[in-house]
Order: C-alpha cells, then sequence, then structure tokens
C-alpha cells in the first residue's frame, strides 16, 4: 500500500511555541492511530492535514497533493475537530446538511446524507433537536457526523472518543472499523493508547512535536516494556515483601513510605505483575492496595525521550 | 466564479439566522432605536419656530451620520469573520471545499441584510418623528438621510469587515478609527476632510441650497462635492475594500485558542 501522508521535516511554530518539530512520517493507509500526550503536536499536525493551517517549514502531502486551501483536497477527505463547537441554533439534521450541501451535493441529497451520517452515529432520535441542547456526547458524534457524510476517502478525527459514554464510545470504535473495512483511510489521535490499541494495529507516536516512534502495537509495547516503572503498594508487611523482591533481577530500587507503603522501580513491569500474586499468597504480606503511578502516557514517552 | 457565488449564497443563507441572534445584533438594534427615540423628544419640546427639517438635519448630520451608522456598522461588520474564529466553527468552513472568500462574503452579506435594515428603519422612523411638528419636511430630504444610512451602514460594515480578517480585535481598532480619525479630521476645515468616509456621506445628505442646513451650524457647507461624485468614491473604497479582504481570508491562517 502506499503511503497517502507524507511528511519531511515538517515544523510548525505559534510565535514562540513550537507545535511541531521537524516531523517526518510516511502514513500507509487503513485504520492509523496518532498517539501522543496531551500537547505533543496531535492536533497541529492534523490541522496541518486537513489544511487549516500550513507548515513553518518542511513538506506535506496529503492523498499525493499539499492541503492548505486545496479545494480538490477537501472533497476528498472528512475532518472531525477536537474543539467542541457547533452551530448552537441549528438542529443536528439542519447542521450536516448545511455543511454537506457546501461539498456541491443538491439540497435533497444533503438532506439524505445527513440522516444517513447522523443515523450512523446513532444520532437518528435526536437530529430534530437543536444542536445547543445536546450532551457533551451527542455534540461528539455531530461532528463525527459531518465529517463522514459525504463519504470521504480519509477521514482525520481528533480525539473522537472524548466525552463519550463507555457505549458510545463502543459505537464510534465499531464505526470506525466499519468504515476501515469498507475502504475508508482513518487517523484518529488520541492520548490514550489502549483506545486506538483495540482499533489498529498501526500507530505513530509523537511527542513534544517530533515522531517518537511509527509500526504495530506491538512493536512500540516491546518499546514501552523496557521502561522502567515504579509501581506503589500498600501492604501489612512491607519489609517482608521487599525483602522477596530484591531476588528479582528486574528490580531496582525499592522505598518505603509511611508505615506500610511501598515503591518498587521495575523494569519488567509485565513479569513484576504476573509474579506479584503468588509472592503475596506465598509470603502471606495482605496487599491492601496498588498503583503504577506513571504509566501514564507523559510518564512512557519521557522515558522515550531520554 | 460560479463556485465562489453558489458558496456565497449558500453561507448567506446559513448564517442569516446566527447573525440575527447573535448578542452583537441586540446592540446594534438598541443603537439604531436611538436617533428616532431623539427626534421624538426634540420633536415634542422643541421651541416653536424649529421647523421638522432642521430636526431631521440636525440629528442625521451630527448624531446619525457622525456616530451611530459607524458605531452600529462597527458592532455588527467587526463579528463578520471573527464571530466564526471566536467559536471556533471556522475549522468547518475552511475544510470545505470551497473558496475562502466565499466565507467573507456569505457572511458580510447576511450582515449587511440586517444593518440595511436597521439603519433604513432608524432613517424612516427619524424621518416621521420630525415630522410630528407642523410644517413640511424639504422635498427629497428624508430620501437623502435614507441613502446616506444605507451607503454608510454598507462601507462602514465592509471596512471593519476586513478590519476582522486581519486582526483579532477589529473593535478596538475600530473604535480608534471611528473616532480618532473619522470624527476628528472630518470636522476639521480643509481638504483633509476627504479623506474620511463621512465627507463623502456627510456629501450625499448635505444639499447647501435648503435653509435647514444653513441653520444647522454646519462648518464648510459649500465644500461637499456632489452625491453622485461621493457615491462613486464609496463605491471605489467599498470594492477596494473588498479586494484586500478577500485576498486577505484566502492567505490568512487563524489560530484556534482552545
Amino acid at each position: 500500500m502506499s503511503a497517502i501522508i507524507v511528511a519531511k521535516d515538517v515544523g510548525r511554530w505559534y510565535g514562540e511555541v513550537v507545535g511541531l518539530s521537524d516531523l517526518s512520517v510516511s502514513i500507509e493507509g487503513g485504520v492509523t492511530g496518532l498517539v501522543g500526550p496531551n500537547g505533543a503536536g496531535k492536533s497541529t499536525f492534523m490541522k496541518l492535514l486537513v489544511g487549516e493551517i500550513r507548515p513553518s517549514r518542511g513538506a506535506l502531502t496529503v492523498l499525493g497533493e499539499t492541503p492548505f486551501a486545496n479545494l480538490r483536497l477537501y472533497r476528498r477527505i472528512g475532518f472531525c475537530p477536537q474543539q467542541d463547537a457547533l452551530y448552537d441554533h441549528m438542529r443536528g439534521r439542519e447542521f450536516v446538511a448545511a455543511l454537506v450541501r457546501l461539498y456541491g451535493f443538491s439540497a435533497k441529497e444533503s438532506n439524505r446524507l445527513a440522516i444517513r451520517a447522523l443515523e450512523r452515529v446513532h444520532l437518528e432520535d435526536a437530529m430534530e433537536r437543536k444542536v445547543g441542547e445536546y450532551s457533551k456526547g451527542m455534540r461528539q458524534r455531530t461532528r463525527l457526523a459531518q465529517a463522514i457524510a459525504h463519504g470521504p476517502e480519509l477521514l482525520v478525527v481528533d480525539e473522537p472518543l472524548s466525552g463519550l459514554d463507555p457505549v458510545a464510545r463502543h459505537e464510534t470504535l465499531e464505526l470506525f472499523k466499519e468504515l476501515g473495512e469498507a475502504g475508508t483511510h482513518v487517523l484518529l489521535s488520541s492520548h490514550v493508547l489502549h483506545e486506538v490499541q483495540s482499533l489498529t494495529q498501526e500507530i505513530v507516536l509523537i511527542h513534544r512535536g517530533r515522531l517518537l516512534a511509527q509500526g504495530s502495537v506491538g512493536d512500540v509495547r516491546r518499546l514501552l516494556s523496557r521502561h522502567p516503572r515504579r509501581v506503589r503498594l500498600t501492604v501489612r508487611e512491607p519489609r517482608r515483601l521487599a525483602e522477596a523482591f530484591l531476588r528479582f533481577d528486574h528490580v531496582g530500587a525499592i522505598r518505603f513510605h509511611d508505615d506500610d507503603g511501598l515503591d518498587v522501580e521495575t523494569r519488567d513491569v509485565e513479569t513484576f505483575f504476573k509474579d506479584l500474586p503468588a509472592l503475596a499468597t506465598e509470603l502471606g504480606v495482605g496487599i491492601k492496595s496498588l498503583e503504577s503511578p506513571d504509566a501514564d502516557l507523559e510518564a512512557i514517552f519521557d522515558y522515550l525521550v531520554g | 466564479m460560479i463556485e465562489l457565488l453558489r458558496a456565497t449564497w449558500l453561507l448567506f443563507r446559513m448564517q442569516l439566522t446566527m447573525v440575527m441572534r447573535s448578542r452583537r445584533m441586540l446592540l446594534a438594534i438598541l443603537l439604531a432605536a436611538i436617533p428616532p427615540v431623539i427626534a421624538l423628544i426634540v420633536a415634542t419640546f422643541a421651541p416653536g419656530d424649529v421647523k421638522p427639517g432642521e430636526i431631521l438635519a440636525s440629528i442625521s448630520f451630527w448624531l446619525n451620520l457622525q456616530v451611530i451608522v459607524p458605531i452600529l456598522a462597527l458592532v455588527a461588520g467587526s463579528a463578520v469573520v471573527t464571530e466564526e474564529i471566536e467559536n471556533r466553527t471556522i475549522t468547518y468552513l475552511f475544510t470545505r471545499p470551497i473558496p475562502r472568500p466565499a466565507l467573507l462574503f456569505g457572511r458580510l452579506l447576511a450582515t449587511l441584510v440586517l444593518v440595511w435594515l436597521l439603519l433604513g428603519s432608524s432613517a424612516i422612523a427619524i424621518a416621521l418623528a420630525a415630522a410630528q411638528r407642523t410644517g413640511e419636511l424639504p422635498d427629497g430630504l428624508a430620501l437623502r438621510v435614507f441613502a446616506a444610512n444605507i451607503v454608510g451602514g454598507t462601507v462602514y460594515t465592509i471596512l471593519f469587515a476586513t478590519i476582522g480578517v486581519f486582526l483579532r480585535h477589529p473593535m478596538i481598532v475600530g473604535l480608534g478609527y471611528t473616532f480618532a480619525f473619522e470624527m476628528a479630521i472630518a470636522n476639521v476645515p480643509g481638504g483633509s476632510q476627504s479623506l474620511t468616509i463621512q465627507y463623502h456621506l456627510r456629501s450625499i445628505l448635505v444639499d447647501a441650497t435648503e435653509t435647514c442646513w444653513q441653520s444647522a451650524e454646519i462648518l464648510n457647507i459649500d465644500s461637499f462635492s456632489s452625491p453622485g461624485e461621493a457615491l462613486g468614491t464609496l463605491a471605489v473604497v467599498a470594492i477596494v475594500t473588498l479586494v484586500v479582504g478577500a485576498l486577505g481570508i484566502a492567505r490568512r491562517q487563524y489560530v484556534l485558542t482552545a
């Protein structure tokens, strides 16, 4: 499959602030996840892809075209922005139909496409209500409907799952799967790796405006598993458990806190969590709580960046 | 070109309700109501020798054209592009296959329709209020007030909409322009008056041969150009400003804040 998005040394600054810095990436078709912590540059990259803004430097092509103000390209892409902004005075159907009309469809056809798109995002019962009355999740789905209504070749979706309840989240992921199976290329951004993971194997990791890793989820997970992870436990007998941990090669440092707290740093978190239940049972130390405070993406990215 | 006209028409229809329902329009309605109310008060309480033509001429010249028309146009015109940016909905329009100037033209047209409606009604209401006095209005005066209002509303709205294409806070610049430049220069005797939109609007409004203008204490009343000449100059100003705005919006990048 050939690349649908090619970025070469793309940089984008907002005055003194760096949005993207020398990003070079080539994205094949299909469903791809753009993953990175908040402020990584995902939204900037997406705005560049849909031609809302221009790169400060470097070259970018989407479906073989330069995006900024490219009307030919706009017919082929759909964009669901992150910002919760809609024309609140309009009804859901009117809103989507009005935007579809701008693709050159007749009023009747636009209306038909709008209804179909709203049905696909499960808003058929609410489409005659004013958008201003919608819940956050419904507004998110309306934004998605306007992006898919005209049947784009490439769908660019910025944080599509934020604000959705678990059912809507599942339905939205299913929709992306369907679109992907039907041949639509989907690029979606998220700061939550496992959300993207449930949808696609192909991910692009960016952080602080730079490409960090690209490839299958398996490749990236292997990379991440080597990240030294801190695990915080509360146990009845912390000293006995700490003594047992010292036998493990992957355990680097152990710190005590309060009377029953234990911070353990491990270089192999998967093995750690595999062995922990048996060890706790064997010693009878009674684990009261367990958490991994630096398991979030920001910490992992910081580790990868070094 | 056909694509631009089609998109302009679609956006005009799409945005008309939005423009109508905006808070700025409420303010515009209040502004438009001020001159007729003042005209009614003056017509009711002025001394007996004051003629209706004098009331209409003075209020139109000193209050309506100099203050209300530019401020109302500023309130409405500065929102043409900035409202889409502030609401962060500009993304939907800029990622559609429509020429970018259609956004400016479509929303501007929707705004102009409302500006015309407000300033046109205001002009008629001032004339009706002044006509409460005994005596007749001079021939054509009400029509000239109406025309000056509509032309003034149009040119100023285009100007402030174009400023909004380039600046994030067009209201501040617009206020500065209205008070520091237009009002000041237009009232300083000499040739520099012709640099202002106000001067050309006054040229449409004033007929120096009528007695009502002679008693309105207007400086250099004989220096105004002919209405035809003034209309031509203002048309050029409006078209050039519109072209600059269209070129600007085609190239500008708008960074939306979270």
